[in-house]
């Protein structure tokens, strides 16, 4: 390990690190906003998410210097610590009604699905980077499907819907990354499709009977076909039977995404809240401090998961797209920088990172616009959180560190 | 085609991919956005109305109701404050623990508490009340935890109060929350569900004048509806009481003429001002007590009053038609003299019963009046006089007469519900009976007043009215004036002719000398209404019907010289008119003529004795038909 040189000095992505710095100031600004109490005085919570900014500031700081290849050799040691603590904060674990999502640890609060995040990146990684992966058979696939499921499976039981559904999602642009085809992509989609579809029996058989001739006509082992088709069909069976096991919030938040005037009084709410506090701002927003939507508490959860509709409520359109278009800055530059980095697995780590980072925001994003149902999750640099903004940070760095390394194999 | 498999993995494929996986994160971004563009900058205007509804909450500032004052500026009706603990629709609240609550802490049955949120809840504007006229300690309870009683609110309301628990209800009516039916035809009104509106009487008939105009103001609120500060934008804007109404009533007099009914089981008076058409007494008894009214009774409570024997919810003085007796023997020779087909002078020998066909009909006074003309006819009551007067004028003819003195027809006084009694014409008979199916014998009857024809209080006090008035009869009226909350008068109202009695000067004339005799002369059969000291006319009747005891009857005005009251008095099963409705007629009297007792031991008292054992005979003597 080295300290940087004058190349490096030049490799090292400015504009990420910037905008990342910027984001995190316009993150307690809207905290602030979120839970100003009108007297003038900023909350304990801007307090707490300054310390948790530098503290995110000194994570960065660490991942750059580690080496890839050294995080390439501790991505299994990770990967099973990040698995023990899923094991563990389902034991030990705390959070709001009866959900272990969280270890409490003084007034911190530690969330083990942020970290995990980040340890299936670089487990997938890793295992996709490795020469002797062959991604043209499907049951090849199988090891970094288990990979992604196992920690799915344990947030699931947490329970923690929105968290779990980011693994899935990181999945599918690293495989891509990885060489598969697009197409093939999307025979991997098919099972996924199959349980939505599977609420109207009409639209289901019509997508099995479609999926069964485009199989039938193309060319594969018939082994991978039958496993395609079969598993397609098998979770296309159970998706009714799996509705049924989810909670009733969980159920209820789909929905009150499909309805929210029917659920107005109990998930709706939320939504339609959102909608009015984001409609309200139109083109220039209300003014800093002036959402009213906010500042009378009709906006739930403001300064964590609708953090955002507080920006659009403030700062209208033209807030939402800078916001956005900031966002859209990093991950841009992260994706054009895992094109550029030389050595495999930092590539597919960046576009892990990238994925993960667009994921949340996008998702967050939809679901204060009304187009994602209720997830819980955290709008990335914004939302009010120690562990997510650690982790964002340090993932952050990690790509900084690879920013620097472009050049290494 | 080859599906499955790694594509070549070169640095210008990783390039190629990244550019393909910028693209998708592009687009995505692009659908964020344009869906920001819809709600923010198309549907902006849209969302910014609903965020303001979201935090500012309009609040409905009642006007006060106008009082309403007789026409002394006696207070008749005002409005008293209560407190009342009310529910306001919550978004975000937890009704369980509210009820819970809410039960707990007022000793309510909780089904009752869950209810009226329910209701609450359904309610998008205003509020449901809770406890209507709360006590000091529950209105101290919800006080001190306010705060954890989301949408909960003690309100300052004023309530409809009749200080004289049953004064001139029938006139003045009551008020009561707007029904459903109603609230259809009002709502473009400005009315709402839970206003009061009046139902009867002057509340009813003013009830635009009485309402007021509400206010409203508007608040910022915070999600739970705690009030913050004013919403200075909205369109707030103060309440404007309703008018004050002044009506003709004299409480006295109608106090008086309340206190004599209610030594009956049921009557009415009616009292108007014959100049003017002002109403002074409108009195029917029985009738409820319309403060339990406006607190709103049980159905129970209801059923009891809407089925009483008595039908105490009867305006009996406009309301209600019985036949008029021998009142109606002053439009009978009234009739006579204007057709000319019997001179005033021209006698009619009375032996106490006549021939008509093979049916005789009996005077009341068995023993007959001898010579009769028509002063004695009238002083005297004499029947077979009138029958004769009758059978001359032909039934046609005579209720042609009564038909142009107001019988049969809605006088049009400001209350609603008069009743047009029954005008038993030809016409009317043969579509009762069928043609030819009825004797012209009925003439006979009908020329004393008895048989199918029926009369409201109302309209005998109107033929009164126009007897003394030389046959103008003023619109009667309640409402005198109407006066803002500050009392500056917006309006009177103006007298106007109703109708004309068709009959003339000298037939008025001498009818108003023959009622002055009925009561005056020593062989009238209403001594008992002299008043001392002025002189009072009247007409007795005795009403006969088939389902008990007779209706009494007495019409008068006093002081005859100038009258300035017109009085009708009906007792229902009263017996005779003279003994039981006459003395009730001179209580009015002196009462608004503020005339106070004689000193006992008057000239008065031995004629009441003596009258006493002759009237009821007088009255029982009426049987009308009797088959020989």
């Amino acid at each position: 390990m080295q300290l940087l040189n004058r190349r490096q000095l030049r490799d090292f992505d400015y504009g990420i690190f910037v905008v990342t710095l910027v984001m995190a100031a316009i993150g307690i600004l809207m905290i602030h906003s979120a839970t100003y109490d009108g007297a003038g005085a900023a909350s304990t919570l801007v307090k707490r998410q300054l310390i948790w900014v530098l503290a995110g500031l000194l994570t960065m700081g660490l991942t750059i210097l580690i080496s890839q290849d050294t995080m390439e050799g501790l991505a299994p040691f990770f990967y099973g610590i990040a698995l023990l603590l899923l094991a563990a904060v389902l034991i030990i674990g705390v959070g709001k009604m009866g959900e272990r999502r969280w270890f409490e640890l003084g007034p911190m609060r530690l969330q083990p699905s942020e970290l995990a995040k980040y340890a299936v990146i670089l487990a997938l990684a890793r295992y996709l980077a490795s020469r002797k992966t062959k991604l043209n058979r499907p049951i090849h696939l199988l090891v970094p499907l288990i990979m992604v499921l196992a920690p799915t499976a344990l947030i699931l039981r947490e329970p923690d819907l929105g968290t779990s559904i980011i693994f899935v999602l990181i999945l599918a642009p690293m495989l891509f990354w990885a060489g598969m085809r697009p197409i093939y992509l999307l025979l991997l989609a098919a099972p996924v499709f199959s349980m939505i579809v599977a609420f109207n029996w009409i639209a289901w058989s019509i997508f099995v009977a479609l999926l069964g001739w485009f199989l039938y006509t193309s060319r594969m082992f018939i082994s991978d076909k039958l496993l395609i088709f079969l598993t397609t069909v098998g979770m296309g069976r159970m998706s009714p039977f799996l509705w049924n096991h989810l909670k009733d919030y969980q159920r209820h938040r789909v929905l009150a995404f499909l309805n929210p005037e029917k659920y107005r009084f109990s998930t709706g709410y939320q939504l339609i809240q959102s909608k009015i506090a984001i409609g309200s701002g139109s083109a220039f927003g209300k003014g800093f401090l002036h959402g009213t939507q906010k500042n009378y508490a009709f906006l739930p959860e403001q300064h964590t998961d609708f953090i955002f509709s507080v920006l659009a409520e403030e700062f209208g359109f033209f807030g939402c797209v800078v916001v956005i278009g900031l966002y859209l800055y990093i991950i841009i530059r992260m994706l054009r920088l895992a094109g550029l980095v030389r050595n495999r697995f930092a590539g597919l780590v960046i576009v892990g990172i990238a994925s993960a980072l667009f994921v949340q925001m996008a998702v967050n994003i939809g679901v204060t616009l009304g187009l994602s149902p209720v997830t819980g999750m955290t709008l990335p640099l914004l939302s009010y959180g120690g562990s997510s903004l650690l982790v964002t940070m340090g993932s952050v760095g990690i790509v900084l560190g690879m920013s620097i390394r472009r050049m290494e194999y | 085609m080859r599906l499955a498999g790694n594509a070549p993995n070169t640095e210008g494929a990783s390039r190629q991919r990244s550019r393909i996986l910028r693209l998708v994160v592009v687009a995505i971004c692009l659908v964020l956005v344009s869906r920001l563009g819809w709600l923010q900058l198309v549907r902006g205007r849209f969302y910014r109305g609903l965020s303001e509804d979201n935090y500012v909450q309009g609040f409905l500032m009642p006007a006060p109701r106008g009082l309403i004052l007789d026409r002394n500026g006696e207070i008749l009706v005002y409005n008293r404050t209560s407190l009342s603990i009310t529910l306001t629709r919550m978004k975000q609240r937890d009704d369980a623990l509210l009820t819970y609550r809410l039960s707990d802490l007022l000793d309510l049955e909780s089904d009752f508490v869950a209810e009226k949120l329910k209701e609450a809840s359904r309610r998008f504007y205003g509020n449901v009340v809770l406890i209507k006229d709360a006590n000091l300690e529950q209105v101290s309870r919800v006080e001190e935890r306010r705060s954890e009683l989301p949408g909960v609110k003690v309100e300052v309301t004023a309530v409809r109060r009749y200080p004289v628990a049953s004064l001139a209800t029938h006139a003045i009516g009551y008020v009561a929350e707007i029904s459903d039916s109603e609230l259809k035809g009002m709502a473009s009104l400005g009315y709402r569900s839970g206003n009061v509106v009046g139902k009867t009487g002057v509340e009813d008939r003013y009830e635009f004048m009485l309402r007021g105009r509400d206010g409203a103001e508007y608040w910022v609120c915070d999600a739970v509806g705690r009030e913050l500060y004013p919403f200075q934008d909205g369109p707030s804007r103060t309440a404007r009481p309703g008018s004050n109404l002044v009506l003709s009533l004299d409480a006295p007099a109608q106090i008086a003429a309340e206190e004599a009914l209610s030594r009956y089981d049921a009557g009415a008076i009616v009292a108007i001002a014959p100049q003017s058409g002002e109403v002074l007494v409108l009195a029917s008894s029985p009738a409820p007590n319309p403060n339990d009214l406006v607190d709103g009774i049980s159905n129970e409570e209801w059923a009891t009053l809407s089925t009483s024997p008595f039908h105490p919810l009867l305006n009996r003085a406009i309301q209600a038609t019985y036949p008029p007796g021998s009142v109606f023997k002053l439009i009978t020779a009234a009739a006579g003299l204007e057709s000319r087909s019997i001179a005033r002078n021209e006698t009619v020998t009375c032996v106490g019963a006549f021939k008509y066909g093979i049916r005789t009909f009996r005077c009341w006074k068995h023993e007959g009046h001898g010579v009769v003309d028509m002063m004695k006819g009238i002083v005297e009551s004499c029947d077979v006089y009138f029958y004769q007067l009758g059978v001359r004028l032909g039934v046609a003819q005579l209720m042609d007469w009564a038909d142009k003195s107001g019988i049969g027809h809605k006088i049009g006084i400001d209350i609603a519900g008069e009743a047009r009694g029954n005008l038993p014409t030809p016409a009317w008979y043969d579509r009762t009976y069928g043609k030819r199916k009825w004797s012209r014998g009925v003439v006979l009857n009908l020329a004393i007043g008895q048989g199918e024809l029926l009369a409201t209080p109302l309209q005998m006090a109107c033929v009164v009215c126009g007897i003394v008035n030389d046959g103008h009869v003023y619109a009667p009226h309640v409402l005198k004036r109407i006066e803002t909350y500050s009392g500056r008068v917006i309006g009177t109202v103006k007298e106007s002719v109703s109708y004309e009695l068709p009959f003339s000067h000298s037939t008025l004339s001498f009818l108003r000398q023959a009622m002055v005799n009925v009561v005056e002369a020593p062989n009238g059969t209403a001594k008992l209404a002299r008043v001392p000291g002025i002189q009072v006319g009247g007409k007795t009747g005795t009403a006969q019907n088939p389902h008990g005891e007779d209706h009494a009857w007495f019409v008068c005005f006093a002081p005859a010289d100038d009258p300035e009251i017109v009085v009708a008095v009906l007792v229902e099963h009263g017996g005779g008119g003279g003994a039981i409705a006459a003395p009730i007629a001179r209580e009015v009297v002196k009462a608004y003529l503020r005339l106070d007792d004689p000193e006992p031991g008057e000239s008065l008292e031995p004629h009441v004795t003596e009258t006493d054992h002759l009237v009821p005979l007088t009255d029982t003597a009426v049987r009308g038909i009797q088959e020989e």
